[in-house]
């Protein structure tokens, strides 16, 4: 069996990327379906799910009054469940045994055994700005984000996720050794990177 | 566990009731607290005496507060950790973090050990802590410094076991851990008569005994988190990790602490009496947060899985219910507190002036506590759709910072007991009526909205 997981920046177009690399090659594609599966598992919808895996720390904690040490303020609730469940619906994926292309949730690092082909996907700020406001265009008038919040996001969700990785990996972030491959999307067209992306990973597995 | 998340989703049935089941459990738990609160109050106030109450509840519990409250919040910043360590299944990593947690907490309760030893008598002259409970304040706060790191330590295992999916374990030892605070405060006080230094000893034992319980049960689990002697030593990544997550929930703790320390200056300066009151009325008074602050918890918990549904429908519902539902559990709370209070004053202490005190502080404060369900409610709902942050902005400036104006400008003017309980229901009224205002402004509604990658 071949894994190929796809850690992103976000905003930089890993997960078109890896939708588009899973059609070529025919194989299976996991990426918000892990999320769907957890939600599924416990009646809870989707967006909930993927909110309660995204909120770190205090938000868990309760504003309280005259508040006393030994109270129970902390409650990781939802959040530190789901992220057990989130690990194993990964470990059941590559137990099915079949090719398959996994977007992001730290893959690379829950499956390690499985010796995956690792891609990290990156972009330039400009880039993955522009790709995010591209997308908030087709969102209704009143939801969408300005590209200060956007910016915002953007900063967020990528400190989260080096923090996540220094966590899980128990070394500071920006270790060269820990992907296959790098890539910078900025200034490709993502059919034709496929299709480059492609045929590196099938020479590399026939190495392997 | 399976079951545990299922009896969770709030995103069908009745709405008051979905909230009920989810608040009388919680309530439940902090409850049982508070009786020990009460107990413990029971204790001193009645068999030592008006200055111990006051040398034991008053400065020296804003230190606790402050300080320990402050450590204590950071605890749930390596649980997070933990929690990431343990899903990914690596047992020895797990390990390693566990020890890492372990070790930094008793590291730092060494050093705040340290600090409270030295510094009690200087935090407490600090505070205006009337002369004639001085002694007595300082020798509580320095035995109570003695237990230190074990209470940091016992709150990094409880939330360490709690966020690998434990909690039964952590609330059983707690409620032991109460029982035999009780139960030597009895011994201590009542029959060998050692008085505030035997409540300090007493706590600082029921916190060993807590600790030992739970580090026996992480030192004996068959999980990959058994903790091993050999793994407790600091590693920087981790440390670092723990510090980003949980600094900012410890400093939204002092935010509290801080006001309340100002409010107790204000406090000291109207005298032991009024110190020992002040202590007296806290006991009723944690019963209502207690309680609030549980429905708060169930309201975030409804609001976060119906606003993931698309259910704004009963979002809506869950403020409108959650609000009535809320006033009346405060106004009956209020109601049972009026009505009993003076007759558990008599039971509470033998001082008169404490008993009378106490009442009019309680006619200050009970009546009034509906005004602060608009803050309750809407902060949770706030929370639940993802905006955090503009709450706890609002309750700072409205609740703590207002206080602290309160004190150093009018009740400095006018120095009566009045004047320094009537910023409790006027803060609670004003950032009730912002909070409102924030939230029918709507612009927090994008705040929360979770921005789709690609």
């Amino acid at each position: 069996m071949r894994i190929i997981t796809i850690s992103r920046q976000f905003g930089s177009g890993g997960r078109e990327l890896g939708k588009r690399l899973a059609d070529r090659l025919g194989w299976d594609y996991y990426d918000k379906e892990i999320i769907d599966t957890l939600a599924a598992e416990h009646g809870l919808d989707p967006e909930y799910v993927k909110r309660a895996l995204a909120n770190h720390g205090w938000h868990n904690v309760q504003l309280t009054y005259r508040n006393s040490f030994s109270h129970l303020l902390y409650d990781p609730g939802h959040s530190a469940q789901l992220l057990q469940r989130e690990r194993e619906v990964l470990r059941d994926i590559a137990a099915l045994g079949n090719d398959c292309i996994i977007i992001g949730r730290d893959a690379d690092l829950i499956l390690e055994d499985y010796h995956p082909f690792r891609i990290f996907v990156c972009a330039d700020l400009q880039a993955r700005l522009a790709r995010c406001m591209g997308h908030e265009a087709n969102r209704p008038q009143e939801e969408r984000l300005t590209e200060k919040q956007i910016l915002r996001n953007i900063r967020r969700i990528d400190w989260n996720r080096a923090n996540t990785r220094e966590i899980l990996t128990g070394k500071a972030s920006g270790d060269g050794s820990a992907f296959e491959l790098t890539v910078n999307t900025t200034g490709w067209d993502i059919k034709k990177l496929t299709e480059a992306l492609g045929d590196f990973a099938e020479k590399w597995f026939e190495e392997q | 566990m399976e079951q545990h998340l299922d009896r969770k989703n709030l995103t069908e049935g009745v709405v008051w009731k979905k909230l009920l089941i989810f608040f009388l459990p919680i309530a439940a738990g902090t409850c049982i607290q508070q009786l020990y609160n009460a107990v413990d109050g029971l204790i001193l106030g009645r068999f030592v005496g008006t200055s111990a109450l006051a040398a034991v509840g008053g400065s020296s519990a804003q230190i606790i507060n402050l300080l320990i409250g402050f450590f204590v919040a950071i605890t749930s910043g390596a649980s997070v950790v933990i929690a990431q360590v343990y899903g990914a299944n690596r047992a020895r990593d797990v390990q390693i973090a566990a020890g890492n947690a372990i070790a930094v907490f008793a590291l730092l309760g060494l050093l705040l050990m340290g600090f409270g030893l030295v510094l009690s008598p200087a935090m407490l002259r600090l505070l205006k802590t009337p002369a004639d409970t001085l002694e007595d304040a300082i020798l509580y706060l320095r035995i109570y410094f003695i237990g230190v790191p074990f209470i940091l330590v016992l709150n990094m295992e409880s939330n360490m076991l709690r966020s690998v999916g434990d909690s039964v374990s952590p609330f059983l030892y707690m409620v032991a851990g109460c029982v035999t605070n009780i139960l030597l405060d009895s011994l201590f006080v009542l029959v060998l008569g050692w008085g505030v230094a035997g409540v300090a000893v007493a706590t600082v034992a029921a916190q060993v005994l807590n600790m030992g319980m739970l580090t026996w049960r992480l030192m004996t689990t068959k999980e990959s988190y058994r903790l091993s002697l050999r793994e407790l030593r600091l590693k920087g990544v981790y440390l670092k990790n723990m510090l980003w997550l949980g600094v900012p929930a410890g400093l939204q703790s002092s935010m509290y602490a801080v006001s309340n320390m100002i409010i107790q200056v204000g406090v000291n300066s109207l005298g032991t009496v009024v110190v020992a009151s002040w202590v007296m009325t806290g006991k009723t008074d944690g019963i209502f947060w207690a309680v609030s602050n549980a429905l708060g918890a169930a309201i975030t918990s409804f609001v976060g899985q119906n606003r993931g549904a698309g259910r704004d429908d009963r979002v809506k519902l869950c403020v409108k219910q959650g609000m009535i539902l809320a006033t009346v559990i405060t106004l009956t709370l209020s109601g049972i507190i009026m009505l009993t209070g003076r007759p558990l004053l008599y039971i509470l202490t033998k001082d008169q002036a404490v008993r009378d005190t106490t009442w009019l502080m309680m006619i200050y404060f009970v009546p009034y506590y509906f005004t602060w369900v608009v803050i309750e409610v809407l902060s949770g709902v706030l929370r639940g759709c993802g905006d955090a942050v503009r709450p706890v902005i609002i309750i700072g400036l409205g609740i703590c910072l207002l206080r602290i104006v309160w004190i150093v400008t009018l009740f400095a003017q006018i120095h009566t007991l009045f004047a320094l309980c009537l910023c409790y229901p006027v803060s609670w009224t004003l950032t009730s009526a912002a909070m409102l205002v924030y939230y029918r402004k709507g612009s927090w509604k994008n705040r929360g909205s979770v921005i789709v990658d690609h």
